[in-house]
C-alpha cells in the first residue's frame, strides 16, 4: 500500500470533474425556450448540473481507483485492513454534504420557487379547459374562443386560468417550462410571460400537451400553440370573433325536428332553423366514445341557457323534445367541448 | 397441491355464493355491478383462504376440533402447501415475484416495441394504456415485495440465528394473499382493464372500466400481505434474536429490513384506504374525491403519496441492505459507519413520511407547501448520502472480490447515484415544473428501482443462491449477465432522460416525431436488456440441477447463514448460535462474529410469542 492512497483518487477527481464541468457547460441540450419561465428554469437545472458534476465526479473516482488498487479475480488470501470508521471522513463527508443540501434548498430551491409561484399578477387572463380530449382556450377580456390552437402575444405576462369539465389533466407547454394540472371543480393558476415568436410547426416543444393520464387519447390530447407580436394578435382575435358571430350561409330550411351529429369532437353542423312557439323534437346521434350534450344559449357569451341536454358517450343515438323557444338568434353547444367547432346557432323563427 | 386445489376450489365457490347473494339482497343482477363485485370478492378470498390453510391451521382450533393428522409434504410440493418454514416462504416468494418480473418485464418489451416509432407501431392506445398500467403495478409489487418477502422471510431468522419467523402461520397466510392478487390483476383484462396507471388517480379511477374494481380488490389484498409480513418481520427481528446478537450486532441486510417493515405496518394501509374510497365511489356512489359531491380529487393524491412515498423507501432499504452486505463481504473489509448507517435508514424512515408532497408541485395544491415539501425532500439527500459514505468507505482499501453479486453491487452505487442525483432535480420546484410527469421522471425511477433495488435484487440471488439451494451458479453465465444488464439498461434509459428533457411527456401511446430518434435507441436497448434475462433464467434453472454442490460458506463470509449447511437443514443451525461481535470482522487477526455452541433444545424456539 502506497503511503498516499488518496493522491490517485484526488488526481482521478479534478480530472472527471474538470471533464464533466466542460461537457454540461459545452453542450447545450435543452430545447428552444420561449418564455421568460424557461429561462428561469433551465437556469436552475443548469445550476444543479455543475453542482452535480463534483459529486458524481467523487463517487466514480472513489469506485474506479478502489477497484483499480483492490480486484481480485480470485479468492483474496487476506483481508483489507479492519476500518470501521474515520472520524475524519466521516465529519468532512457530513460538513460537506450538508452545506450542499442547505445550498441547493436556497438556489436553486426558494429562490427558482419565488420565481415562479411569487405572484399571479398579469398583463392578460386567459382561461383554459380540458375535457376528454381537448382543450378549450378562452379569452375572457377579449372575448374570444378558440379550440385549433392557442395564440398568445409576445412579451405579456399571462395568467393561465386551468379547471377541467371530467378528469384530471394536464396544462404543460414544454417551450415555457410551465405546467398545472387541471382539476375538476376547481380553477388552478399558473403564469408565463413568452418572450419569443414561433409556432408549433416549427417548434415541437411550443404546444399545449396534456401531462397527466386521463384515458383511452391521453397521447393525442395536444393543441399548437403559437407566440405572436401584438398586432397579428389583436387580428387574429378579431378573426376569430367574426368568425364566431357570422352567420353560416348555408343554414338548413325550417323544420321542427332536428338532427344533429357529433364526431371527432365536433358536430355536423353550424345552423339549425326552427319555428317559434312550437315544441322542437332533436336527434342527437354520437358517433364516438366521448360524452356530448346538446345544449341551448339565447346570447354570444353561452351564459343564459334555455336548454341543458343529458350528457351521455356514444356511439348512442337520443331522441329528446326542447322548448318552445321565442324567436331569435340563440346558439347551440355540447357544454363539455365550448370549442367553436362544437357550437352554433340555434336561429329561432316566428313560424310559417 | 391439494391445499391449493382445495383453496381455488372453495375460492371460486365463495365468487359464486357472494355475488349471488349480493344479487338477491341487493336486487341487481348485473354481472358488472361493483359493489356486488366487491361482495363477491370477499367471500372468494375467504373461500381462497379457508381451503388453502387457515381452516387447518386456525379454525380448526377456535372450533374444538381435533387437529388434523396430515403427513407434511416433502419436495417440491411443500412450495404448494401451506407451509410454515420460513426459507420454504422465502423461496415461495422470490420464485413468484421473480416471475411476475419476468411477465411484467416482457409487458414492458411490448411497450417499448410500441413506442420505437411514432404513430401507431402494434398496438392501439386502449391496449397501451391498459398494459403500461399493468406493467407498473406488477414492478411496484415486484420492488414492494421481492427483496422484501423473498430475502426478507429466507434471511432474516439465519442472521439473527433464530430458528423461524416469530409468527411462523401469519407469515405462510402473507404468501398464500398473493396468487388472488395476481388473479385479480390477471383477470381484469376480461373485465376492460384498468388504464389509470399504477397511481388511479381518480376521477378517471372512478369513471373507467369495470376492471379498476378487479385492481382495487387486488391492491388491497396485497396490502394486506404487506403489513402482516412487515409485523411478523418487526417481532422477529426484535424478540428472536441469538444469545449475544445485540442490535449493533446485527447484519445490515437484517436492519435495512427492518426499517423498511416498519414503515410497512405504519403505511400501506393509506393506500388501502385510499383505494378503498375510490372502491366506495364507484360502487355505491360516495364522492370522496368528487367535487360534484363536495369531495376534492387532489384529497386522493394526498393520501396515496402518503404511501407511495415512503413505499419507495420500502422498496430501495433492503436494497442497500444487499448492497452494503455484498460490498463488505467482497472487499474483505467492515462495513465503513456501521451505526451511521444504521441511523441513516431509521432517518430515512422518519423523513420519508414527510415529503410525499413533491409528487404534487403541479397538482394545484396551496401554493404555501411548495417550499416546506421541496426543503424536506432535499434534506432526506444528507441519510442518503450516508449510505454512499459507507459503500465507498468500504470498498476503500479493499481487497474487492469481483464475482456476480460484486459486479451486480457496484453497478447499483453507479445507477443509483445518476438516480439519486437526478432526484434532486425533480425535489426542486422550479426545475420539477416542466420535468414533472416527463419521460425524465420514468427514467429518475427507473435508475433507482430498477438500477437501485432490482440491481440489489439480482446481486442478492447470486449471492445467496449456493445457500438457498445448495448449487452453485454458473460463474461466466453470472458475470455476463451483470455487465449484459448493466450496459442494457444504461442504454435504455440515459436517452429517456433526454427525450423527457426535449419535452415528452410520459404514459403516452404516441408521441410528436421529434422524440423518435432517443425513442428508438431506448427501444433496441430494451430489447438488448430483455434478452440478458434469458441468460439468467437459463443460469438459474440449469444450476439448481447440474450446479457444483455449494459449500456452506463459499465466500468465506461472516453472517451466521453462512454457518449452517447450504440449504440449511429444518431448524436452521445444528447448533445453538451465540453471538461475540459484530458481523464485519474483517482484517481482525482474532474477529468472530458468532459460533455454533452445544445443541440446547430447550432453547430452540424459546423467546416465541405465541
Amino acid at each position: 500500500m502506497s503511503k498516499r492512497p488518496w493522491l490517485a483518487p484526488a488526481i482521478l477527481w479534478v480530472v472527471l470533474t474538470g471533464l464533466g464541468l466542460w461537457l454540461v457547460t459545452t453542450f447545450s441540450f435543452y430545447p428552444p425556450r420561449f418564455a421568460h419561465e424557461a429561462n428561469v428554469s433551465d437556469d436552475a437545472f443548469q445550476l444543479l448540473l455543475i453542482l452535480a458534476v463534483p459529486v458524481f465526479a467523487f463517487v466514480i473516482a472513489m469506485m474506479i481507483s478502489s477497484l483499480i488498487s483492490g480486484k481480485t479475480a480470485s479468492e483474496p488470501s487476506e483481508d483489507g485492513p479492519y476500518l470501521p470508521g474515520n472520524q475524519t471522513a466521516v465529519g468532512v463527508w457530513m460538513v460537506i454534504t450538508v452545506s450542499l443540501t442547505i445550498l441547493i434548498i436556497i438556489n436553486p430551491g426558494l429562490v427558482g420557487l419565488a420565481h415562479m409561484r411569487g405572484s399571479d399578477e398579469a398583463d392578460m387572463v386567459v382561461e383554459i379547459s380540458g375535457a376528454k380530449w381537448a382543450w378549450t382556450v378562452k379569452y375572457p377580456e377579449q372575448g374570444a374562443i378558440a379550440s385549433k390552437e392557442m395564440v398568445l402575444p409576445v412579451h405579456k405576462r399571462i395568467r393561465f386560468e386551468v379547471t377541467s369539465k371530467d378528469v384530471i389533466h394536464s396544462f404543460w407547454i414544454p417551450g415555457f417550462r410551465i405546467k398545472i394540472d387541471a382539476v375538476p371543480g376547481k380553477t388552478t393558476v399558473t403564469t408565463a410571460t413568452p418572450d419569443k415568436t414561433g409556432s408549433y410547426e416549427t417548434e415541437v416543444g411550443l404546444r399545449l400537451q396534456c401531462a397527466e393520464l386521463c384515458g383511452l387519447n391521453h397521447a393525442s390530447m395536444m393543441m399548437p400553440v403559437r407566440v405572436v407580436e401584438e398586432a397579428e394578435f389583436e387580428s387574429w382575435i378579431a378573426k376569430t370573433r367574426e368568425e364566431a358571430s357570422k352567420l353560416p350561409e348555408d343554414c338548413p330550411t325550417l323544420s321542427d325536428n332536428v338532427k344533429i351529429s357529433a364526431f371527432n369532437i365536433a358536430f355536423d353542423t353550424k345552423c339549425l332553423v326552427v319555428p317559434a312557439g312550437k315544441p322542437i323534437k332533436v336527434t342527437f346521434d354520437n358517433k364516438e366514445a366521448i360524452p356530448h350534450n346538446f345544449s341551448i344559449y339565447s346570447d354570444p357569451e353561452y351564459e343564459n341557457s334555455l336548454s341543458k341536454g343529458e350528457i351521455f358517450s356514444g356511439p348512442a343515438e337520443r331522441s329528446f323534445t326542447i322548448g318552445p323557444f321565442e324567436a331569435g338568434d340563440d346558439r347551440f353547444q355540447c357544454d363539455l367541448h365550448p370549442i367553436p367547432a362544437m357550437r352554433g346557432f340555434f336561429v329561432v323563427r316566428e313560424g310559417a | 397441491m391439494k391445499r391449493v386445489a382445495r383453496g381455488l376450489g372453495l375460492g371460486i365457490a365463495g365468487w359464486l355464493i357472494g355475488l349471488n347473494l349480493a344479487a338477491v339482497i341487493r336486487g341487481t343482477q348485473h354481472v358488472n355491478d361493483q359493489a356486488n363485485i366487491g361482495i363477491a370478492y370477499v367471500f372468494a378470498l375467504s373461500g381462497w383462504l379457508l381451503g388453502v390453510g387457515v381452516w387447518d391451521a386456525w379454525v380448526r382450533g377456535w372450533l374444538g376440533l381435533k387437529p388434523k393428522a396430515e403427513e407434511p409434504d416433502e419436495g417440491w410440493r411443500r412450495y404448494f402447501s401451506f407451509c410454515t418454514d420460513h426459507k420454504v416462504i422465502g423461496i415461495q416468494y422470490l420464485v413468484t415475484f421473480v416471475i411476475v418480473f419476468l411477465i411484467a418485464g416482457l409487458l414492458a418489451m411490448f411497450m417499448r416495441w410500441e413506442l420505437m416509432s411514432a404513430g401507431e407501431t402494434i398496438m392501439n392506445k386502449a391496449t397501451f394504456n391498459e398494459i403500461m398500467s399493468l406493467h407498473g403495478i406488477l414492478m411496484i409489487s415486484v420492488a414492494v415485495a421481492g427483496v422484501l418477502g423473498g430475502f426478507g422471510n429466507y434471511l432474516v431468522p439465519l442472521q439473527i440465528g433464530a430458528d423461524d419467523m416469530a409468527f411462523p402461520r401469519l407469515n405462510a397466510l402473507s404468501y398464500w394473499l398473493i396468487p388472488p392478487v395476481a388473479i385479480m390483476l390477471l383477470l381484469a383484462p376480461l373485465a376492460g382493464g384498468f388504464d389509470s396507471g399504477w397511481t388511479a388517480y381518480p376521477p378517471l379511477s372512478e369513471t373507467n372500466d369495470v376492471g379498476q374494481v378487479f385492481f382495487i380488490l387486488a391492491i388491497i389484498t396485497f396490502g394486506l400481505s404487506s403489513i402482516l409480513g412487515g409485523l411478523n418481520l418487526l417481532t422477529t427481528v426484535t424478540t428472536m434474536r441469538a444469545k449475544g446478537m445485540k442490535w449493533s450486532r446485527l447484519p445490515i441486510f437484517t436492519w435495512s429490513v427492518f426499517s423498511a417493515s416498519i414503515l410497512s405496518v405504519l403505511i400501506t394501509q393509506f393506500f388501502a384506504a385510499s383505494l378503498l374510497m375510490v372502491f366506495l365511489g364507484r360502487a355505491i356512489g360516495m364522492g370522496f374525491f368528487d367535487a360534484a359531491k363536495g369531495g376534492d380529487p387532489i384529497l386522493y393524491q394526498h393520501l396515496f403519496w402518503f404511501y407511495s412515498h415512503p413505499a419507495v423507501y420500502i422498496m430501495i432499504l433492503p436494497g442497500f441492505g444487499i448492497l452494503l452486505e455484498v460490498l463488505s463481504h467482497f472487499s474483505r473489509k467492515p462495513l465503513f459507519a456501521y451505526k451511521l448507517t444504521v441511523g441513516a435508514f431509521l432517518a430515512i424512515v422518519v423523513l420519508s413520511v414527510v415529503v410525499w408532497a413533491h409528487h404534487m408541485f403541479t397538482s394545484g395544491m396551496s401554493n404555501t407547501l411548495h417550499g416546506p415539501f421541496m426543503i424536506l425532500t432535499e434534506a432526506i439527500s444528507v441519510p442518503t448520502g450516508i449510505i454512499f459514505l459507507s459503500a465507498l468507505g468500504t470498498i476503500w482499501r479493499g481487497k474487492l472480490w469481483l464475482k456476480t453479486p460484486m459486479l451486480f453491487a457496484l453497478a447499483m452505487v453507479f445507477n443509483f447515484l445518476i438516480g439519486g442525483i437526478t432526484g434532486i432535480f425533480l425535489a426542486d420546484v422550479a426545475t420539477d415544473m416542466n420535468l414533472q410527469d416527463t419521460y425524465f421522471v420514468v427514467a429518475h425511477f427507473h435508475y433507482t428501482i430498477m438500477g437501485g433495488e432490482i440491481f440489489a435484487f439480482f446481486a442478492g440471488i447470486y449471492y445467496w443462491y449456493p445457500k438457498v439451494t445448495g448449487r452453485m451458479y454458473n460463474e461466466a453465465m453470472g458475470k455476463i449477465h451483470a455487465i449484459w444488464m448493466f450496459i442494457g439498461f444504461n442504454a435504455v434509459f440515459i436517452p429517456l432522460f433526454y427525450v423527457g428533457v426535449q419535452g415528452m411527456n410520459r404514459r403516452v401511446a404516441d408521441y410528436p416525431l421529434a422524440y423518435e430518434r432517443g425513442n428508438l435507441v431506448a427501444s433496441i436497448s430494451a430489447f438488448v436488456l430483455g434478452c440478458s434475462f434469458l441468460l439468467f433464467t437459463w443460469n438459474m434453472i440449469w444450476s439448481r440441477f447440474k450446479g457444483e454442490k455449494a459449500p456452506s460458506n463459499p465466500w468465506n463470509a461472516t453472517t451466521l447463514e453462512w454457518m449452517t449447511e447450504s440449504p440449511p437443514p429444518e431448524h436452521n443451525f445444528e447448533g445453538t448460535p451465540v453471538v461475540h461481535d459484530s458481523p464485519y470482522v474483517y482484517g481482525l487477526e482474532d474477529g468472530l462474529h458468532a459460533e455454533l455452541g452445544e445443541q440446547e433444545p430447550e432453547l430452540v424456539g424459546a423467546g416465541r410469542p405465541e
